[in-house]
């Protein structure tokens, strides 16, 4: 029969899988862009998840549409917001991205599929990770 | 101080904006270059921290169209993500101040506004400080250009004595900076000499003379109560010193105390100089100006009695760009520009006013 894990085990999830979560958020560089206040750090990280689908449905539309300086745009747009945030995969994801429209000579190259399924992969795992990586920025706000 | 920052992002215009507010300043947000510029029109910010690659207007055009319609100089910061020399170059190209890199660090953000603010704080002084002696000369009736000349004829013989070995490590480039901002103060004290003196049309008798003296002092008094409030505030320092010794003469004739040689201080000598050749130059009610030619030669003729020798040995190099100066900030015609006023040069008792 399941059962909700006590809070000593969710604490023992969390600290298990802490490195994991760091290389997908980076909650020191976050608290400190946000001078130690968890409280905005917070809400501009939950901001930044809710419109990641929406920025990642405009990046795919603008690769079927063919427009590369639109998709150029966007992928930069979301490489700075992920970046201030220290959202390290989506950041990532983004500037590879970004390379690779910027040097590829057909959108539709194999290389471009690549990276996209790359980028969508690091925004859903972002969108799942996002209360987690709150919740133990509060955690580490607490702890400074 | 009241900050504009430019972001199409809001998460990182929150950023931004927390980080200055946390540290004290306003602040104003806009998300696009061309909404910036509506602020911009406005003038109320002297500094900008914009981002480069926004939607539409960029951040360098909106830094080119800054120093096209901004008025008062504005300090412009460019967050970029752009690190490489080239793209440094072609920031500061579009007139850009400074760079901070994307993401950036609050504690860097508050370094560079700080730099700013310096930067902005030394232009206002210099404003102040130029006014300052604008107020001095409208009271004199001296005519408008008189100041800008000086300054040019002071900083050209600071700048080339600069490269005489004797004074290498005497005069840098901050000491060139410092008696450019300052020589304009020369006669500051006039603010305390009475109208019926001051503003005399003619020759003034000894008693008057004796009065006119005191300009020196007075205004060396004013500077050095400023300097004990802020001793550390050179420019004042050398503000005082060119105040109260450049009517001093290098054979110690001048006044008010009768220095001689190096015991005047180096900037008072140049600004003696620069002040001798303005007033020869210049028309006074009771003579014509006289021709470059004429006041060259009465001033090299002063070289070791009323000149330090080594800045005439300058001036005699420079004679050329004396002339070229003289001509480009030229007065109006006498008509326009009467000068009611009894010469400088004849009210240091010096007889270098042909008869």
């Amino acid at each position: 029969m399941s059962r909700m894990p006590t809070t000593v085990e969710r604490q023992t999830v969390t600290a298990g899988s802490c490195s994991d979560l760091n290389s997908i958020f980076d909650q020191e560089a976050l608290l400190d862009r946000c001078m130690g206040d968890a409280e905005l750090a917070a809400r501009l990280l939950n901001r930044f998840g809710e419109r990641l689908s929406t920025s990642i449905a405009e990046i795919k539309q603008a690769l079927t549409a063919g427009d590369r300086s639109l998709a150029l745009k966007l992928a930069h747009a979301l490489k700075g917001e992920a970046g201030s945030l220290a959202a390290l995969r989506v950041q990532q994801s983004a500037a590879a991205f970004e390379a690779g429209v910027h040097t590829a000579s057909e959108l539709t190259h194999p290389e471009i599929v690549r990276l996209t399924a790359a980028l969508v992969a690091a925004a859903d795992e972002c969108v799942q990770r996002l209360q987690e990586a709150i919740e133990a920025l509060s955690t580490s706000a607490n702890h400074a | 101080m009241r900050i504009l920052i430019v972001d199409d992002s809001d998460i990182a215009l929150e950023l931004l904006e927390r980080t200055l507010v946390k540290a004290g300043h306003t602040v104003d947000a806009a998300r696009s270059g061309e909404e910036a510029l509506e602020w911009v029109r406005k003038g109320v910010h002297r500094l900008i921290v914009s981002d480069w690659e926004m939607p539409g207007m960029n951040g360098l055009e909106l830094c080119r169209k800054v120093r096209s319609v901004s008025t008062n100089y504005v300090y412009f910061v460019l967050v970029t993500s752009h690190n490489t020399s080239a793209d440094i170059v072609t920031g500061l190209s579009a007139g850009a101040d400074d760079f901070i890199s994307k993401p950036f660090n609050p504690p860097e953000l508050l370094v560079r506004v700080r730099a700013g603010e310096r930067v902005l704080s030394l232009e206002s002084r210099e404003i102040a400080i130029f006014a300052m002696a604008n107020l001095t000369e409208s009271r004199d009736q001296e005519t408008g250009q008189h100041l800008e000349r000086v300054r040019s004829y002071a900083q050209l013989l600071a700048r080339r004595l600069m490269d005489f070995p004797k004074y290498r490590g005497r005069i840098d480039d901050k000491f060139v900076r410092l008696i450019y901002e300052t020589s304009p103060l020369h006669d500051i004290g006039k603010v305390a000499i009475p109208d019926h003196i001051l503003r005399k049309p003619g020759k003034l008798t000894d008693d008057e003379f004796a009065v006119m003296r005191t300009h020196t002092t007075l205004g060396k008094a004013q500077l050095d109560l400023a300097l004990e409030k802020y001793p550390d505030a050179e420019f004042l320092r050398f503000a005082r010193d060119i105040v109260a010794c450049h009517h001093e003469r290098y054979d110690g004739t001048g006044y008010p105390a009768g220095l001689a040689g190096q015991e005047i201080p180096l900037c008072a000598r140049i600004v003696a100089v620069a002040d001798v050749y303005d007033a020869l130059t210049s028309d006074r009610v009771y003579r014509a100006a006289l021709p470059h030619d004429e006041a060259k030669r009465m001033i090299i003729k002063s070289s070791g009695s009323h000149f330090d020798p080594d800045v005439i040995d300058a001036f005699i190099e420079l004679a050329d760009q004396f002339a070229a100066i003289n001509r480009s900030l030229a007065d109006g015609s006498v008509e326009h520009a009467p000068s009611p006023h009894m010469d400088s040069v004849s009210a240091s008792g010096l007889q270098l006013v042909p008869s």
